[in-house]
């Protein structure tokens, strides 16, 4: 086991490291001197220029300003903000928690609906609840994630003053953001957990449990399930991914505060450090929540281990 | 050699398709669209961004079948418009991935060595971004507008068929029939374009279609982060953005869009799921 997580970190160092030089190209794919863009298109005297080049370190090679660049960010030095002129890490200390916070309360969410209803929509397969748990679910996975906010919106705070419509702070500025993003990814598991089960039910060692006479709630909650929600554990992983891209969208929506609604921001305004510092603290925090994930998938399924 | 059996296997496929409901439902759907996008200006009423001071914010009634909005535009008359730009989203950015993604994928399978190691590694480090934050960063450098929205979306499909064509590409390689044609002489450009892409084609059809809705819903939601399309167009998501503030007097200006780009993903999702039935049971999720 211990060489098998050992071997999953070497692998995930190369990819993080690639994943660093992809956001360091951002600021030097995009058109244009990084100064004009900081003033607004206008450009300072050259001395000026020359001399904020000079501190940024525009004025070495490519390869020298990647190193600069990766020995701030091991500091937690993200730069400055072109707009804030405050440091890019302040907002984002400021802001992760309630990201990862929504994240997490939205994959719960998603976890919870998507394996319940997955598991009974396989066991009851063809009845009217299975039906009408995948008509939902794809209806789910179909929305677009901002008409599903903005109508909850609508009903929650508008129509039933239930919750408040924008903003950060209490639980209960959390339960429409992590409803949104939960209700998207549950529809994504219950239709993987669903075939992932029905598969699972088809196998031998079901039909042997169930001719052993062992009671229909034992087959399928001890014997299925556990097998059904092998490959479930990747999907999480995965999920974690598009709740995180989703966060984006959502946070924008409900003005939430979080990584994803300063990304946004940040982009509108060509706040270049910005930009960079919260995509890199997304990938690498999706880099890492994979690697726990095949960590764990390695403890659940001991074949993937030898393999 | 193979002809009559082929014909008869296209002819089940045909008609195990034509039994599927989902693909009924999901092709009739799909029909609709493609039909107010070829004959939009003969289905819409008015101009799409026609003004008219006396008729804002009405509600959809049998003059204007959905409404109207704060500068008195026919909201049908945009949604039909809107679906040439739905459609030519899907086909832009799915066209983009699957040509690179396929070239990438096929050749890294085929000839394997160095290059099947650097495709591999590309794609690794491309996945290892949540989908839509690499869509992001491209628009960050390209700058908000809908072409580079679709170009996004497109590169950010890429890894997902080069993964494919590549997994695809190492199957057949193995394959008596792609063996013969080297011994016979064929190039290697021959082998890949009419023995190893004709083989891949079901898997990658499949995939198109799968992809076409979430191409969709990925530049739908660039648009609304102001990053996609750019007022005045009738994008989809962005007739949302631009009625969002109205959501209490106007609710129809937000929902039927929105219910338009739901009714496309659902058309396409069930067409693809049809096609993956009949067509490639392995890659069912």
């Amino acid at each position: 086991m211990t060489s098998y997580i050992i071997r999953r970190i070497l692998v995930a160092i190369p990819v993080f490291l690639a994943v660093t030089v992809l956001v360091f190209a951002l600021r030097a794919l995009v058109p244009g001197d990084p100064v004009e863009i900081m003033f607004f298109g206008e450009s300072p005297p050259p001395e000026v220029v020359e001399m904020i080049h000079k501190s940024w370190g525009l004025d070495k090679p490519i390869y020298e300003q990647y190193y600069i660049y990766m020995s701030r960010i091991v500091k937690g030095d993200f730069g400055t903000s072109f707009r804030s002129r405050q440091p890019v890490m302040k907002d984002i200390a400021a802001r992760y928690p309630n990201t990862l916070r929504l994240a997490f309360t939205g994959l719960t969410l998603a976890v919870l609906l998507g394996v319940i209803t997955g598991v009974i929509s396989a066991v009851k397969q063809n009845t009217l609840f299975d039906f009408g748990s995948m008509i939902v679910a794809l209806v789910g996975v179909s929305m677009p994630a901002f008409w599903m906010a903005l109508l909850m919106m609508y009903y929650f705070s508008v129509k039933w003053s239930l919750l408040p419509a924008m903003g950060t702070g209490t639980w209960k500025h959390l339960v429409m953001p992590s409803l949104t993003l939960g209700l998207l990814s549950a529809s994504v598991t219950a239709r993987m957990v669903r075939s992932s089960m029905l598969e699972v039910l088809r196998q031998d060692f079901v039909r042997t449990a169930r001719s052993k006479g062992l009671s229909e709630r034992v087959v399928v909650y001890k014997h299925a399930l556990k097998n059904a929600l092998i490959p479930v554990v990747t999907l999480i992983g995965l999920q974690f991914g598009s709740l995180l891209g989703g966060a984006f969208i959502t946070e924008t929506v409900f003005a939430y505060h979080g990584l994803g609604e300063l990304g946004v921001m940040a982009i509108n305004n060509r706040d270049f450090p910005v930009v960079q510092g919260v995509i890199l603290v997304i990938s690498s925090i999706y880099v890492l929540v994979n690697l726990i994930v095949d960590v764990m998938y390695g403890f659940i399924d001991p074949r993937i281990r030898y393999s | 050699m193979s002809a009559p059996k082929h014909k008869s296997l296209a002819y089940r496929n045909m008609w195990r398709l034509l039994r599927s409901s989902q693909f009924l439902v999901g092709g009739a759907v799909v029909a609709v669209i493609i039909i107010m996008a070829i004959f939009a200006p003969w289905i819409a009423p008015y101009e799409p961004f026609e003004r008219d001071r006396d008729s804002r914010l009405e509600k959809p009634s049998l003059e204007h079948l959905f409404g109207t909005d704060w500068l008195g535009r026919d909201l049908f008359s945009q949604i039909v418009y809107g679906s040439r730009l739905t459609l030519y989203i899907g086909f832009v950015s799915v066209g983009i991935a699957l040509t690179v993604g396929v070239a990438l994928g096929i050749t890294a399978g085929y000839f394997g060595g160095w290059w099947n190691t650097l495709v591999t590694a590309v794609v690794d480090v491309m996945l290892a971004f949540p989908s839509f934050v690499l869509a992001l960063s491209i628009v960050a450098v390209l700058g908000p507008s809908l072409t580079n929205a679709m170009i996004a979306v497109g590169v950010r499909g890429i890894p997902v068929f080069a993964r494919l064509a590549r997994g695809e590409a190492l199957r057949l390689r193995e394959t008596e029939y792609i063996e013969a044609a080297k011994a016979l002489g064929a190039t290697n450009a021959r082998v890949i374009w009419s023995s190893l892409l004709p083989n891949a084609f079901s898997p990658l059809l499949v995939m198109a279609t799968l992809q076409f809705p979430f191409a969709i819903l990925m530049t739908a939601g660039l648009s609304f982060l102001g990053l996609g399309a750019q007022p005045p167009t009738a994008e989809w998501g962005r007739l949302i953005v631009g009625a969002r503030d109205l959501l209490m007097e106007a609710p129809w200006l937000v929902n039927i869009p929105g219910m338009a780009i739901m009714a496309t993903v659902i058309g396409f999702n069930l067409l693809g799921n049809a096609l993956r039935d009949v067509l490639d049971p392995r890659l069912q999720d």
